[in-house]
């Protein structure tokens, strides 16, 4: 799978960044393909790298047995990795074959903090993934605890 | 004793007040029901309208299931048909993951795609809050058609 330019400005997450920003990010994104039933992350272990679909089913689940599926592209897969701390909070394992693009967590926050404006833009496109899940963390943290 | 003595002493009065109350109540409830007449006359003209509404009001309400396209190949009902099996033997609602876990314990073929065929279906579908059931009135419509 080729990644270019136009490639990443079309996924929601990197939306509002400049041609610059872009540049900065791309050399971090790496396409990779996934196949049906492989297990993308496992929670409790600590995050590498996050996910962005590109292709493809995936269902996220807890360890209390609930779960929900994403077949968006742009979608995010071990986002809490962004926001902290650093371990993955869901499961996540491919329904199907699809294409995703992986970002490892250290260099990410490392281009994040060295760049202020691009931290910004992606932290706050982060957030309002947050926002749409949190409820369903919620849920699943309490019936934990 | 005449005049209004006796009328006093009969209870001529009560029994007036009692007379004027009965006339302008009976007055009062024809006006009212002369003036309602009219829809009365409407609801007669569309009875049968109204009838149906009400049958439908007291009627048991059914589920409307909408009608998908279903991908309904040999291998697609034949693995239908195991996985409604396996999700029997679970408490409903159940979970996905517990599921495919079932699913890989008994060797059946490829539990990850067949999930998402069986949602995609409609045959599985989320409860909303993380759970899932599955759907026998999509499921009978599948196997109606065979």
């Amino acid at each position: 799978m080729h990644i270019d330019f136009q490639n990443i400005q079309e996924i929601n997450i990197f939306e509002d960044l400049s041609p610059e920003e872009i540049d900065k990010i791309l050399p971090i994104i790496h396409p990779v393909k996934i196949f049906e039933g492989e297990r993308l992350i496992r929670q409790g272990d600590t995050s590498q790298m996050f996910y962005i679909i590109i292709s493809g089913n995936y269902m996220i689940h807890f360890k209390d047995g609930r779960a929900f599926t994403l077949h968006k592209k742009g979608d995010m897969i071990g986002w809490t990795t962004v926001a902290g701390p650093f371990t993955y909070h869901e499961s996540a394992v491919a329904l199907t074959d699809g294409e995703a693009l992986t970002i490892p967590v250290e260099e990410f926050l490392h281009l994040m903090q060295g760049d202020s404006d691009l931290g910004n833009k992606i932290t706050r496109k982060v957030t309002e993934i947050v926002r749409k899940r949190i409820a369903f963390v919620k849920g699943e943290l309490t019936e934990e605890e | 004793m005449k005049g209004l003595e006796a009328i006093t002493f009969y209870n001529g009065w009560n029994i007036s007040a009692t007379g004027i109350c009965i006339v302008f109540t009976a007055l009062v409830t024809l006006s009212f029901i002369i003036s309602q007449l009219h829809k009365g006359l409407i609801i007669w003209e569309k009875k049968d309208e109204y009838i149906k509404k009400a049958g439908k009001l007291f009627s048991r309400t059914k589920k409307t299931v909408p009608r998908r396209k279903i991908k309904a190949s040999e291998s697609f009902n034949e693995s239908a048909r195991q996985f409604h099996v396996l999700i029997q033997s679970m408490k409903d609602p159940f979970s996905l993951p517990k599921l495919i876990m079932l699913a890989i314990k008994i060797d059946l073929m490829r539990p990850h795609s067949t999930v998402n065929d069986l949602l995609a279906a409609g045959l599985i579908v989320p409860d909303g809050k993380g759970l899932y059931y599955w759907d026998h009135d999509v499921y009978t419509t599948i196997f109606e058609k065979e």
